[in-house]
Order: structure tokens, then C-alpha cells, then sequence
């Protein structure tokens, strides 16, 4: 209990500590007084832009993404007892892809209404992928194939899209590389509590939770109606997945790897675990990110392949040491 | 133990040859017709008339383009494509004992992919100046090799990471499944930083087009061919004791190790060849060996030489009907692919238990 | 439009391209040669689209009719064959890759088309071999005079960005790019600087943070064409802007992409003086379609 007390410190404080460094860093650099500045309201109006409106949203975003990611990653890996089982297991991701890229290269929508349809596709295809892995009952290798087939199915036809958008597919693969370049208060206006209300929920019911990670004779034995509490576990990570691409577009690896690493900080039963790992998670995004920015100045280097490139090997080598 | 499909005891070849006389015949005349079919039909309307006037020589200029350097060599190609990826595919679901195994899942996909990506937008820094014509003509000339290069070096990538001569089905498909996404994510992200000007030209390679293939891809292609079919019937007796659990195979004493690695090898090449030519289809490695395998449930022999029929005949069909779908638009042979394959698979999952 | 006359010219791959008998038959392959041939007097016979949802409108009624066989990088060989070309008039970069099978159907012209020097050539090039080499020079010397008299009326002073893209972040065009060209002749400065890399075409330009816009700070914006609202508009510094405070962003026309041809040239650079600089240039009269407007 003492040591779980002492990472979620060093975590936060950690997570604090980059938080204010990424405040400070960008195309015009700023120093702490500047900042002490700021907060007093005397910093020039450039300055209070750049932090009040660009930074400090998109670093709550990514906040938010890395949590969100991370939980959701969490609980389909306990729910359907897969160790390599990612948010987009159930097509949530290809889903809200396919629906962007379809809006965008046929009928040139808004940009304002993108995040919304991109939510509706994802939570779309997240149900697809439960109608068609339904059989009496929810197993999780169906879910598995079903979300495969769904995937599969999703980005043949946006293959297809993006080959007769011309002009619009190096947006929309700016896009589907995912990141947070120029996201602003209006996703997190747009995606919050879609975020925050199911992860909140989830860490609620931990102890159900906890009794999902167990066999399900086990579970059962205990009081536990397994199918219908492991659909709505399906389900909170499907809207949070939902809510993260559709102002991030598809970030890899995050929701894959990061349940890995609190596992070994800290045990899956415990009643904390499932807010360790969100906490985890945005910490982990907000360094990824702030390398997304930094890596290869003044252009920015999509959030997907810094993840991919963080989070892949380590997962490499994961499985070379056999997982458990 | 032995399961009751698997035959150690081959009967005798002539036998298993006198029944195959007849399925043979069958898929022989269904690839000619399919041929014939590929031939006839497209964007540009040829009648019979003018075809049978190209054999006797009586028609120029036109209808010779269109069918001895159009689609002649595309319909040629589709075939010999489906079946690289319909043989690699069934090797690879032997082999890791799971059904969903194809040539995706080795990173070869992906792994060719990156490479190509690479390659095109390193020639189009050539493409500038006069001089510089030769360098860039001859990157794009050798996308195929250098692709093939690509996917070959992922599945070695992959073997070594998992474990080499110790590796198990399950590890070698999980690296590969991580590999291939880590690659998929950096082929997207190159893309988006620099790939604002020459998306149009690579989106039609990574959706696995047969557009502007002709005979120089088919030059490239056929020595794998022929090399992988005659693997192929090296590997029959093999692959059929691969099927079974490891400590089985070791009691019979086949070399496990050097076979599932010359087995790997067949797969591997014979895939990143094939995705070289043409870009990553998917789901012909994974739908193809299913059919077969239904087709013919307990015979490794049979099961493969109706990967090779029914890999090419679907290919073929395929690439026709995105010829002729949305003229003058092509849907890409890889698109068309997924469109079928994927309700099958929809339909494998309805009926298992 | 019978102009029998064998040519030989060397194309921008350095290949070497010999029309025994004149071009006759022409297919275009990119706007450029639409906008090329209509601008000397011909009509090709086949023409591609740049994605097929979208036609060169500023081309206006004249390509009605005309076939369109397939989008620029994915040319419909089948229906190329069927039309007997004498000669393909193609875009480089999206057509190399199938040049032997271009060059197995007829004489086929790669050219380069992002720089004013590729458009100055090119257009040169392309009416030698279509027998109207002194009504190309004739072109070529025209805009020639009007950038020259432009430059010298154009007051400067003005920054200008040229924002592609619709996403969150704007794709903005290096100094070599022809319509950020222009800029320099209406002694504008472009934002979008230098390429690091000037000897090469490629990249266009690069991914411009909202941090960098904003301290950049451009007096005029131009966006270009998109059928929606953008993503990078929607954020709030958008507003911070100076160019949008002062009203000065504008949507431009498809055209602006494809700048190369005489006549697309000639429109950006009318339109782009009046929008620098209101009161020295007066507004082309363009149609409804193809004019730039006020963004909001």
C-alpha cells in the first residue's frame, strides 16, 4: 500500500513537472518567469495566446487520450483475458476511420461535424463487432474474430475512398496517422465527458471488475452475471475509444502497452489499479507527445508513430520473454 | 495422436493422381474460360470477332494493344499472384496451426509496404532535374525487388525476434501481428509528413493494384513462381506431419526446425514476391486455403493444388470485375479482394461453435 | 486543326519525343494540358480528372464533352488505346511509372509542373511539338510583360500564406511552388519561406504549426479550394489573426493547384494582385464559380 502511495506520487509529480515543461516549450520558447508573468496577466498578448489557447488545451487533450487509452486498454485486456488485446479490438478505431474518410472524400463535410460522425462510427462498428461475436453469450475469441473481420472490412473500403479522395488524402493520412497537432479547446469541449464519465464509472465498479479478471465458473460462482457485466465493461471502453479517435485520430500501442507496465508496478486486484493505469497513461502521453513536437522541429512528427516507435518494442520484447 | 484426417500411409501416387484427372480437367477448363473472360471484357468493348481476327492476324494497331499488352498480361499476372498468396497463405495456417494466418501477418505486407513507400518518395527527389532522369527511372524499376526486399527482410525480422530455431506458432504470429503494425503506423506516418504531393500515385500501390502491370512484372514474377511450386511439392509430405503438435512430429523424427524453416521460406517468398508486383492483398491468403481445406478435407496434396486452381481463378475474377465496375475508374484488385473475403470470414465465424 | 509537321523535342525526362507527322490527336493528361491546348486554339480529345469527383471548372464549357478517361494517376490504358493518340501530353510525376505503356500507345511527353520556370517551359515545349511554337512564345512573352508591369505597380509590403488542406493543422507552400511564386513578382512576402531543399521539386511545403502562424502573423491569407469548413479555422487563435481580424482571407478556385497552364497563371496572378493590394488592382472578372471570396 506504502509503495503503490509513493509511485502515484512520483507519478503526478512527474505529470506536473511535464506538464509545465511542455508549456514552455514550442516554436516561441518561454521561461519560467515568463510564465510567473503570465499568471499575473503581464505577459504580452502573443504569449497569452499561444499558452491559454494551443497549449495548455492540447496538453489536457493529451491527458486525456493517454487515460482514456490506457483504461480502455485495461479493461479489454481483463474483460476478454487477451494480454495483447488493444482498444481497437472491436473495430472501434477502423470504424470511426472508415466513417472520417467517407464524409471527407464523398461529401466534404464541416470539419466541426468530424469528431461527431467519427464517435457515431466508432460506437457503430464497436456494435458490429458485439451482433456479429453474439451467440447466446459474448466469448472472447469471437470478439476477437468478429473485431478482425470488422476491421478488415473498414479499411478495404476507406483503401478504396482514399484512392478516389485526389486532393483530400494527404489530409485524411494526417489524420490516420493520429495525433494532437492543432487540436484545441473544441475537442476537449467535444470529447470530455465522454471520456471522463465512463472511466469514472469503470473505476466505480472495480469490484466487479476485479471478478472479471477471474475464470468465468469462478466469477460465476460468486454471484457474478458474467455476460451481461462484461458487455458493459465492452462497452465503457468502446466510448472512450470511440471519444479518443475521433479528435486523435488512431494512436497506436497506448492502450496496448501501458497496462502492461502498471501491472508490474502494481497488482491487477488492487482496488486502485484501474486509476493507476489511467494516471500511467497520461503521464506516458504527454511525454510522447511533447517528443511528437519537439522531435524533428519546426514539423511535427505524428503522435501514432512516436507511440508506435515507444510502445512497439517494448511489446516486442514482451512477447520474445513470453507473456504471462 | 494421429487425427483421423491426417494420412501417414500415402496410398500409392498413381492413385491419388486418377482421381485428381477429373478435378484437374474441371478447374483447367474454369481458368481458360476465365481467361477467355478477362480477355473479352473491359473499359474498352472488343467483340469476339475482333479476337478471333487477332489470331488470324487480320486486326492491328487497337485491339492487339489492348489484348496482348493490356489484358493478357494483367489476367496472366492475377493468376500467378493468387496463387503466391493462396499457396503462402495455406503454408502459413499449416504451419502456425491458426486459421487466420496469411501473409499479413508475417509483416511481409507490411514490411514491403514501407519499403515501397520509401522507394517512391526517395525517387521523386530525383525527379527534378534532366540528368537525374536515369536515377529515378530506375528506382521505380526496381520497386518490385525492392519491395520484395522490404517484406523479406520483416519475416526474417520477425523469425529472429521470435526466438529463431526456439520459436512456437503463437510467439511467431504475436511478433509478427506487433511488427506489422508497428510498420503500418510508420508507413502513415511518413505519409503525412511527406507524402503531401505523391499520396494519389501510393495509395493505388498499398491498395494492391493490378493497374499498369504487363509483361515486365510478369518477367519479374515467374522465376518464383516456378520456384515455389516446385518447393511446394517438396513440402507436401512435411507439411502434412507440421500439422500436428510439436513432440508428435519429433516422435516420427521429421527434422522439425529445418523443415518449418524451409516451409517458412517457401511462404515468405513466395508472398513478398508476389506483394512486390502488385502492393498487399489481403484476405486471398486466408480465404483460398479455407475453401480448399472444405473442399478437400483430409488430402495435403489435393488441398494444394486447389489452392493453386482456386487462388488464380479468384484473383482473376477479381481484378475483372474492378476493371469493369466503375469504368474509367479502377477498383483496386486488393479493394475488391477484401469485399469478398471478408462476408466469407463473416460466414467461417457464423458457423464455428 | 490539321498541322502536319514532324517535331522533335526533348521532354523533361530527357527523353527525346518524335512526332513524324505532327500532333493531331492530343490526350491531356493533367490540367495542364487542357488548359495548355484550349489556351493555343485545340481541344484534346481525352482528358483526366484529379480525383474523379472534381473537374477543372476554371477551363469553363469548353471540356464538356470531352472524355474523361481515368484520374492522372491512374490513367484507363484500355480507353487511351481505343482513342489512337498521336500524342500523350502528361504530367511527370503522377505518370513515369507507366511510361513504357504510355509510350507503347504514342509519343508520350512527360513534363515537370511545379516551379514558373517548369510552366514557362513547359508551355514552350508543348507548342513546339504541337506545331504552335510562335503562339506559345507569344504566351509566354505575354504573362512575361504582365509579371514584369505587375511588379512594378505592386506596392509591397503585404505577407501572404497559401494554406492547403482542411485538417488541424494547414499545409502551407514553399517560395518554388508557382502560385507562392507569384507572390514574390507582387513583391509579397510568402511565409511559407524557402524550401531547404530548392533543388529539388519536392516537398511543395510543409505542415505550418498554428504557433508559428500565429507569430508569423500573415496580412493575407488565401485558403485553398475545399467544399467545407476547415478544422484549423475552427480553433480558437484563428480569430488572433491578423488577416482574419482584418477580413482579408480568401477561398480561392481549384485553379490555384493547378497553376501551371498559361491560362491558370494568368488568373492567379490578376486575382491574386487585387486581393493584395485592393485599390492598385482592380477585380478580374472571373465567373461566380472560380473567384475568390471572402472566407467566414
Amino acid at each position: 500500500m506504502l509503495l503503490s502511495l509513493r509511485y502515484c506520487l512520483l507519478i503526478v509529480a512527474l505529470l506536473v513537472l511535464l506538464f509545465v515543461a511542455a508549456l514552455l516549450v514550442g516554436h516561441q520558447t518561454l521561461t519560467v518567469p515568463d510564465l510567473w508573468l503570465l499568471v499575473q496577466g503581464q505577459a504580452t498578448p502573443l504569449q497569452k495566446i499561444v499558452v491559454w489557447e494551443l497549449r495548455i488545451p492540447r496538453n489536457l487533450l493529451a491527458l486525456l487520450v493517454g487515460a482514456a487509452l490506457a483504461t480502455a486498454g485495461a479493461i479489454m485486456q481483463g474483460v476478454t483475458r487477451n494480454p495483447l488485446a488493444s482498444p481497437g479490438l472491436t473495430g472501434v478505431v477502423a470504424g470511426a476511420s472508415f466513417v472520417i474518410v467517407l464524409l471527407v472524400s464523398v461529401w466534404s463535410v464541416d470539419a466541426h461535424w468530424l469528431p461527431a460522425a467519427g464517435f457515431v462510427g466508432g460506437i457503430g462498428a464497436g456494435c458490429l463487432t458485439f451482433y456479429l461475436a453474439w451467440q447466446g453469450r459474448l466469448l472472447p475469441l469471437r470478439i476477437v474474430l468478429a473485431g478482425v473481420a470488422v476491421t478488415a472490412l473498414c479499411a478495404a473500403i476507406s483503401t478504396a475512398l482514399l484512392l478516389f479522395s485526389g486532393a483530400e488524402a494527404g489530409d485524411l493520412f494526417f489524420w490516420l496517422a493520429g495525433g494532437l497537432s492543432g487540436r484545441g479547446w473544441l475537442q476537449v469541449e467535444q470529447s470530455w465527458y465522454w471520456i471522463v464519465f465512463p472511466m469514472l464509472l469503470s473505476f466505480a465498479l472495480v469490484q466487479r471488475f476485479n471478478l472479471l479478471l477471474l475464470d468465468d465458473d469462478i466469477a460465476r460462482s460468486l454471484g457474478l452475471a458474467v455476460g451481461r457485466w462484461r458487455l458493459l465493461f465492452l462497452l465503457l471502453a468502446v466510448l472512450m475509444t470511440a471519444a479518443v479517435v475521433s479528435v486523435a485520430g488512431p494512436v497506436g500501442f497506448v492502450g496496448l502497452v501501458i497496462p502492461h507496465i502498471s501491472k508490474r508496478l502494481l497488482s491487477q486486484q488492487h482496488p486502485f489499479w484501474l486509476p493507476f493505469t489511467a494516471l500511467l497513461g497520461a503521464l506516458i502521453l504527454l511525454c510522447a507527445d511533447l517528443l511528437a513536437r519537439l522531435s524533428a522541429f519546426p514539423q511535427e512528427i505524428p503522435l501514432g508513430v512516436i507511440t508506435a516507435l515507444l510502445g512497439g518494442p517494448w511489446l516486442l520484447l514482451l512477447i520474445r520473454r513470453g507473456l504471462n | 495422436m494421429p487425427g483421423p484426417g491426417i494420412v501417414l500411409n500415402e496410398a500409392p501416387w498413381y492413385r491419388s493422381l486418377s482421381c485428381l484427372v477429373g478435378p484437374v480437367l474441371l478447374f483447367l477448363m474454369l481458368l481458360l474460360g476465365c481467361l477467355l473472360l478477362s480477355i473479352t471484357l473491359g473499359a474498352s468493348e472488343l467483340s469476339w470477332q475482333q479476337i478471333v481476327n487477332l489470331f488470324t492476324a487480320q486486326e492491328s494497331g487497337h485491339v492487339e494493344r489492348v489484348v496482348w499488352q493490356l489484358r493478357l498480361p494483367r489476367a496472366l499476372l492475377a493468376a500467378m499472384v493468387g496463387i503466391h498468396f493462396a499457396l503462402a497463405g495455406f503454408i502459413l495456417q499449416t504451419l502456425t496451426r491458426n486459421p487466420l494466418a496469411d501473409a499479413g501477418i508475417l509483416g511481409i505486407s507490411a514490411g514491403a509496404s514501407f519499403t515501397a513507400v520509401l522507394a517512391i518518395l526517395g525517387a521523386s527527389l530525383f525527379v527534378s532535374g534532366l540528368e537525374s532522369h536515369r536515377q529515378s527511372q530506375m528506382i521505380l524499376g526496381y520497386l518490385p525487388l525492392l519491395a520484395m526486399a522490404g517484406g523479406v527482410t520483416a519475416a526474417g525480422l520477425i523469425y529472429w525476434l521470435s526466438g529463431a530455431a526456439r520459436l512456437t506458432p503463437l510467439r511467431l504470429i504475436l511478433t509478427g501481428v506487433v511488427l506489422a503494425t508497428i510498420l503500418n503506423a510508420l508507413v502513415t506516418g511518413v505519409l503525412a509528413l511527406w507524402g503531401h504531393s505523391q499520396t494519389e500515385m501510393i495509395v493505388e500501390w498499398l491498395a494492391g493494384s493490378l493497374h499498369g502491370r504487363d509483361w515486365q512484372h510478369l518477367a519479374v514474377l515467374w522465376p518464383w513462381t516456378l520456384s515455389g511450386l516446385t518447393a511446394c511439392i517438396l513440402l507436401q509430405r512435411p507439411l502434412n506431419l507440421l500439422r500436428l503438435e510439436d513432440d508428435q512430429v519429433l516422435s516420427i523424427g521429421l527434422n522439425l526446425r529445418l523443415w518449418r524453416l524451409f516451409a517458412l521460406i517457401v511462404a515468405t517468398l513466395l508472398a513478398a514476391s508476389a506483394v512486390g508486383v502488385v502492393g498487399p492483398i489481403g484476405f486471398m491468403g486466408l480465404v483460398v486455403p479455407h475453401i480448399c481445406r472444405r473442399l478437400s478435407p483430409h488430402d495435403v496434396q489435393q488441398q494444394m493444388l486447389l489452392c493453386v486452381a482456386v487462388g488464380a481463378l479468384l484473383m482473376m475474377l477479381a481484378d475483372l470485375l474492378g476493371r469493369i465496375i466503375i469504368v474509367p475508374y479502377e477498383l483496386p484488385v486488393g479493394v475488391v479482394c477484401a469485399m469478398i473475403g471478408v462476408p466469407f470470414f463473416l460466414y467461417l465465424l457464423r458457423r464455428q461453435p | 486543326m490539321a498541322t502536319v509537321q514532324a517535331a522533335t523535342i526533348t521532354d523533361d525526362r530527357g527523353v527525346a519525343v518524335t512526332l513524324p507527322e505532327g500532333a493531331n490527336r492530343v490526350v491531356a493528361i493533367s490540367t495542364f494540358g487542357s488548359d495548355l491546348m484550349l489556351a493555343l486554339g485545340l481541344k484534346p480529345l481525352a482528358v483526366t480528372s484529379f480525383g474523379p469527383f472534381s473537374r477543372p471548372d476554371f477551363l469553363g464549357p469548353e471540356l464538356v464533352g470531352v472524355p474523361v478517361i481515368g484520374s492522372r494517376a491512374q490513367v484507363n490504358m484500355e480507353l487511351l488505346s481505343e482513342i489512337e493518340p498521336d500524342l500523350i501530353l502528361a504530367i511527370r510525376r503522377y505518370t513515369e511509372k507507366n511510361a513504357s505503356q504510355f509510350e507503347s500507345i504514342a509519343p508520350y511527353m512527360a513534363l515537370d509542373l511545379v516551379t514558373l520556370a517548369d510552366s514557362l517551359r513547359g508551355v514552350q515545349l508543348s507548342g513546339d511539338i504541337l506545331g504552335k511554337s510562335a503562339e506559345a512564345t507569344a504566351l509566354n512573352k505575354q504573362f512575361q510583360q504582365q509579371l514584369a508591369e505587375f511588379k512594378q505597380r505592386a506596392p509591397g509590403g503585404v505577407s501572404a500564406a497559401l494554406l492547403v488542406t482542411s485538417s488541424e493543422t494547414p499545409f502551407i507552400y514553399h517560395d518554388h511552388f508557382i502560385s507562392a511564386d507569384l507572390l514574390g513578382y507582387l513583391n509579397a512576402e510568402n511565409i511559407g519561406g524557402a524550401s531547404a531543399t530548392p533543388e529539388q521539386a519536392l516537398p511543395l511545403g510543409y505542415r505550418m504549426g498554428l504557433e508559428e502562424l500565429l507569430e508569423q502573423d500573415p496580412d493575407v491569407i488565401f485558403l485553398f479550394a475545399s467544399n467545407k469548413k476547415r478544422a484549423f479555422t475552427l480553433n480558437p487563435i484563428w480569430p488572433y489573426l491578423r488577416a482574419v481580424r482584418n477580413g482579408r482571407v480568401y477561398e480561392v478556385g481549384h485553379h490555384w493547384k493547378e497553376a501551371a497552364g498559361p491560362q491558370a497563371r494568368a488568373l492567379i496572378l490578376q486575382e491574386m494582385a487585387h486581393r493584395l493590394y485592393p485599390n492598385q488592382f482592380a477585380l478580374p472578372a472571373l465567373s461566380a464559380q472560380i473567384q475568390s471570396r471572402p472566407y467566414r
